[in-house]
């Protein structure tokens, strides 16, 4: 489905290790508690090396979207939701909305994590409408 | 940017164009460069040899590692040229900072003449599938390319989150595009000059939710060019000097303890732009008040921007800017003109140097040259600028000497 297939780097290997195995994880700075995203070795706020890699509960808010209907690549399919999402533990992501009709994606929806296989190494997080 | 009478204050002697823009085919990205750069020192009453300062921008057709260089090669500029560099990283904004840059350049004594200049062959070189893919392939390789985002997807996630808080409507986003093509139509060198309606501009093709085809800018070819002399030399030049009154530039949203971004998801609020910052410095600089301005040129790479723009540099309140244009208020003879040249959407957007149009045409309207399309008396103009991933937002205040 991808444009491109995210390569992983020193700083997020273990992210997308995590996300192969079905779960989100992200980088959270042990000196000063701020969660980083993206993933890196040195926290943005206080310069600490000393991170520890805490699970995500997978929920998030939808704080924007567009239903693309010209995709910048073949590989792409023909309509995709391009979504920013905010997780609530508050980092803001760029994802799909997937597993629901284009039309219903509002602003504020909730919704939750799944991760899309796009290669032997890569499985990329997405999110559909959270479950009531 | 301090202001006062020295002579080395910075002016803007010179603008200039390729011969023609839009459709431009059988020209190379740095033959496009140089027409424009012939035409400001034509325009100046200067030449090449007169040319102390280069700063060019980069070309997506043309790479060159050392960009300037080549244009410098290509167009003779000697070798007793004292700065020659490529302002790339402002992507959009690159023009605003040629000016910015410029200036300081000027005022410090280490240039007399630059020569900013800026072209690309965008639409006959890639044409516009391949545009669109080169500007996509442009985001974090890791986090954002792999969902697709297309340009016009990331500027529309900015509008639909307008469109929720402040209520903007498709119409009024329409109406932004109908404004630039009522300009365009009175423009001969405009790439799109057929007037459209509200309703055409919704009913053409869907491109990424809430924009259509219309709400979107051209791919187009062309370049632009700017002189900036000192107020001395000037004087000795048969040219009226528009001076550069104030010029500063914020990152993200130019507020303390927000970290900086680069890339588009990183961005703490994609409503709240830097340019209310940099448009307060560089009108402070100016010593302007809103109601001094007469012209607003503004980058409308996309149909939420100028609306965005008019808010942040406080022409009209948050939430106020789709009304604006909705009303007609932004159109040559309302309130405060907004691009009278036809902007990005209608009259050219060769890529990098789309936003450099803004200068000639302000310059233009401030000597009181742009005929059917003159903003009656305009004395004093801002140009806002754009580029990056929401994240470099230039101000720069022109006017005629006073």
């Amino acid at each position: 489905m991808s444009v491109t297939e995210p390569v992983p780097t020193a700083d997020s290997a273990v992210f997308w290790e995590r996300c192969q195995a079905g779960e989100l994880r992200l980088p959270r700075c042990r000196e000063c508690g701020e969660l980083n995203w993206f993933p890196r070795a040195m926290c943005r706020y206080c310069s600490g090396t000393d991170m520890e890699w805490v699970p995500m509960s997978g929920q998030a808010t939808v704080y924007s979207f567009s239903v693309v209907d010209r995709p910048p690549s073949a590989d792409l399919p023909g309509r995709y939701v391009l979504a920013l999402v905010d997780l609530d533990e508050g980092v803001r992501m760029m994802t799909h909305v997937v597993d629901c009709d284009p039309a219903d994606v509002r602003i504020g929806m909730r919704v939750s994590v799944r991760f899309q296989r796009i290669s032997d190494a890569i499985s990329l997080p997405v999110f559909r409408p959270a479950i009531h | 940017m301090p202001r006062g009478d020295s002579g080395r204050d910075p002016v803007i002697i010179g603008v200039g164009e390729s011969l023609a823009v839009g459709l431009v085919p059988g020209k190379s990205s740095l033959m496009l460069h140089a027409e424009a750069a012939l035409a400001a020192l034509g325009d100046a009453g200067l030449h090449k040899e007169d040319v102390d300062g280069v700063f060019t921008n980069e070309s997506y057709l043309d790479y060159h590692v050392r960009h300037s260089m080549a244009f410098a090669e290509y167009f003779g500029i000697p070798s007793t040229v004292r700065m020659v560099t490529s302002i790339p990283l402002g992507s959009g904004a690159s023009s605003g900072l040629f000016v910015h840059y410029a200036a300081n350049a000027i005022r410090s004594g280490q240039c007399d003449t630059v020569l900013a200049v800026s072209a690309d062959n965008f639409l006959s070189g890639l044409a516009r599938s391949g545009a669109v893919k080169a500007l996509a392939d442009n985001r974090d390789k890791e986090f954002e390319a792999p969902y697709g985002p297309a340009l016009p997807a990331c500027f529309a996630l900015v509008a639909q989150r307008h469109m929720y808080e402040y209520g903007t409507t498709p119409e009024q986003l329409a109406s932004v595009a109908v404004t630039m093509r009522r300009h365009a139509s009175m423009n001969p060198r405009a790439h799109q000059r057929d007037p459209i309606t509200v309703a055409d501009v919704l009913a053409s093709r869907p491109i990424a939710s809430p924009f259509t085809l219309l709400m979107c800018s051209l791919v187009s070819d062309g370049g632009a060019a700017v002189v900036v002399t000192t107020r001395e030399r000037a004087r000795d030049l048969d040219r009226p000097a528009i001076e550069i009154l104030g010029a500063d530039i914020a990152y993200g949203t130019g507020e303390e303890k927000v970290p900086l971004h680069s890339s588009l998801s990183q961005a703490r609020d994609l409503l709240r732009i830097g340019t209310r910052v940099s448009a307060a410095q560089a009108m402070a600089q100016a010593d302007v008040t809103h109601a001094d301005i007469d012209v607003l040129m503004a980058y409308d790479c996309f149909a939420i921007m100028p609306i965005l723009y008019l808010e942040a540099a406080g022409f009209v309140g948050v939430g106020e800017g789709g009304a604006f244009f909705a009303e007609g208020r932004a159109e040559v003879g309302g309130d405060l003109p907004v691009n009278p040249h036809g902007g990005m959407m209608s009259y050219a957007h060769p890529g990098n140097p789309g936003g450099l149009f803004m200068f000639p045409e302000l310059v233009r309207q401030l000597r009181g040259e742009s005929g059917p399309r003159q903003v009656a008396g305009a004395e004093v103009g801002m140009v806002t600028g754009y580029g990056g991933q929401m994240a470099f937002w230039p101000v720069t205040v022109l006017g005629r000497s006073r």
